[in-house]
């Protein structure tokens, strides 16, 4: 900060210097005077005329009139130095003062276009450069928009250039009224019946793609016997041992497994001979007991121990009641804390759930033995 | 029809962590004693499409629900020694030598005929697996039957199969005291556990998001996770088992309890 003020200091001072030695010769050049050898008062003259002063010999007065006249305004000056300047309109009379008072103001004058002349002839270089660089972005201000304007046009035309493309795709109606549909006809059309060669299902593709993988039990059907449509009997087919075959197998295993002496549990899993782990649960013990005596207490008790409260409906005396009548009285109860078990309420329950479920007759026929292979 | 008891006693309680290990009494002998219903059930159980627990007596089906339990369908003219659900969820029965299927009025409906009476029959993805149960020889086959009266011999053992199921590529059998798994790729067969010879397994049962293999016994239940048997508890004894919705239901034919435990596979330590 000191630095720019400094330097703003220096500048200044410089500046006043130029004015007061260099620049008044520039001014009176820059005015159109030139020291031709002429006296300051010749100078001064040139220089009025200049500017529109009547240059004749006239009184001091007329050339105030003629200030006036240029100006528009009337000039009122005090005894002394004081000038106040105000408008022709105005009724306030004008007092005139002596001609030095003018020839102070004409000098007054003169420094003022003096200075502005020095100052824009300060600064002149600056504008030319800062008008320069204002063109040039102006130059570039009209590039860009020529091309964006270029760039519009272009993505206009492939706009326009899709939009006629898929206009093209769409078949115009030209009669709306005329439009009609084919109807089928009842006796040309016919089923052409699947063949070995038809497309294969779904179903079978995915069952297919198991087979290849070999992962998951799935079986290729098409080497499996048939069951005869004449007897529909499952025919046994006849016993062929085979050399390292199941059946050896079994034979093998069963008779080494029955020789098998273990403890009180004890089991051969794998190829290893395991020790059966003790019960973890041992509490399930208490809970069979109870349940299987019937002991509504026990099991009560038995669920606060481990789980929670015994529910209600555990173990009514339901033998005396019809299933019906169990079930509607106990339907509220029952029904709101159940509805997310894995079973269902036995009301609808029997072949009159499956019934309305209507599941067996399409299932069912697929099970069955087909007519033809 | 007649209505039968209602039953149901949840030990477990609503309301509960949805994660905890909680059993559920579904069925005691005390409530069929007390009923109606005297029916010896068949060492058979399933899940209906709508959900409800589905027994059978050699002449009749019964569903259980919450509040109560029906008959299913209509008296069957000969005896029914085993059924189940298919995975598209049609209802077939073995009765007598004959295959057959629950039409839309209830009535059984024979599908094909079979090579020996009392076949045992258990569900698979795209099949369902008939095997023997009555020979005269001891080649027991076990056959899978498929849609439109397709069917495989898949093979033969010296003991009649007892139970089947699927997990991750493989069927798995129950056969004697000892637990095989089959390979349909390569017909290959493998022993994944065995138990002493008076330990003979009674039903297998599937935990397939937790790939767990359940067996029963008469006395007890296993579990089975890459080739870690655990005990799971002897307390209700063994019998049939089903995997159900993070269930296994046990159902004692004996006693006619049935008991569900549920979220066991976190309790669980291989």
């Amino acid at each position: 900060m000191k630095t720019r003020h400094y330097i703003q200091s220096c500048f200044g001072t410089v500046a006043v210097g130029i004015i007061v030695v260099v620049l008044p010769m520039s001014a009176y050049g820059q005015a159109g005077l030139t020291n031709s050898g002429l006296t300051q008062q010749e100078e001064i003259a040139r220089y009025k005329a200049s500017q529109g002063f009547d240059n004749s010999k006239k009184s001091s007065t007329s050339a105030i009139e003629q200030l006036e006249s240029m100006t528009g305004k009337k000039l009122s000056m005090s005894q002394a130095t004081n000038m106040n300047i105000s408008s022709s309109a105005k009724k306030k009379p004008t007092s005139v003062s002596s001609a030095v008072s003018t020839q102070n103001m004409m000098k007054a004058e003169l420094m003022s276009g003096v200075a502005s002349a020095l100052f824009g002839m300060l600064f002149s270089g600056n504008s030319k450069a800062a008008a320069l660089q204002q063109e040039n972005e102006r130059q570039k201000a009209i590039l860009l928009a020529q091309q964006a304007a270029e760039e519009k046009r272009v993505k206009d035309s492939i706009e326009q250039a899709r939009h006629a493309k898929m206009m093209e795709s769409y078949k115009r109606i030209d009669d709306v009224g005329a439009v009609q549909f084919k109807q089928l006809s009842t006796t040309g059309l016919q089923m052409k019946p699947l063949g070995d060669g038809a497309p294969l299902t779904q179903e079978e593709r995915e069952r297919q793609n198991i087979i290849k993988r070999g992962a998951g039990i799935t079986w290729d059907f098409n080497s499996w016997a048939q069951v005869q449509p004449e007897n529909t009997v499952l025919q046994e087919p006849p016993y062929v041992p085979e050399a390292n075959g199941p059946d050896e197998y079994f034979d093998k295993v069963l008779e080494k497994i029955e020789d098998f002496e273990g403890g009180k549990v004890a089991a051969l899993t794998g190829r290893a001979m395991k020790n059966i782990k003790n019960e973890t649960m041992s509490y399930l013990k208490d809970a069979s007991n109870a349940a299987l005596s019937g002991d509504i207490a026990r099991m009560d008790e038995m669920g606060n121990f481990d789980l929670k409260k015994l529910t209600s409906n555990a173990l009514l005396a339901t033998s005396k009641e019809t299933a019906k009548s169990y079930y509607a009285k106990l339907k509220d109860n029952i029904e709101e804390k159940i509805k997310d078990q894995n079973f269902e309420l036995w009301e609808g329950g029997g072949e009159i759930l499956l019934q309305k479920a209507n599941i067996y007759a399409p299932v069912s026929n697929d099970w069955k033995i087909p007519l033809t292979r | 029809m007649f209505y039968l008891v209602g039953w149901m006693a949840v030990v477990s309680v609503w309301g509960q962590s949805s994660h905890q290990l909680r059993y559920e009494i579904m069925l005691s002998k005390d409530m069929i004693a007390t009923s109606h219903n005297k029916e010896i059930f068949i060492r058979s159980i399933d899940i209906s499409p709508g959900k409800f627990i589905t027994l059978a007596s050699p002449g009749r089906f019964y569903q259980l629900g919450w509040g109560g339990m029906s008959e299913l369908g209509q008296k069957p003219d000969s005896q029914i020694s085993g059924f189940c659900f298919t995975f598209d969820g049609l209802m077939m029965a073995v009765k007598n030598r004959s295959l057959c299927y629950m039409d839309s009025l209830g009535k059984l409906q024979t599908l094909l005929i079979l090579p020996t009476s009392g076949m045992g029959i258990a569900p698979g993805k795209e099949v369902v697996y008939l095997f023997d149960q009555n020979r005269t020889d001891s080649h027991y086959r076990l056959y899978a039957y498929a849609k439109h009266g397709k069917y495989k011999t898949l093979l033969a053992s010296p003991k009649p199969v007892v139970s089947v199921v699927e997990m991750n590529g493989l069927v798995y059998m129950a056969i004697g005291s000892a637990v095989f798994s089959f390979s349909p790729q390569n017909n290959a067969v493998n022993l994944e556990a065995g138990f002493q010879k008076e330990n003979e397994i009674t039903s297998l049962a599937v935990d397939s998001d937790h790939d767990i293999l359940y067996a029963a016994t008469r006395d007890a239940i296993f579990a089975l996770k890459n080739e870690s048997l655990v005990y799971v508890t002897g307390d209700f004894g063994g019998g049939i088992i089903k995997y159900f919705q993070d269930g296994l239901v046990i159902f004692n034919p004996d006693t006619n309890d049935i008991i569900r435990i549920v979220n066991l596979h976190s309790s669980l330590l291989f």
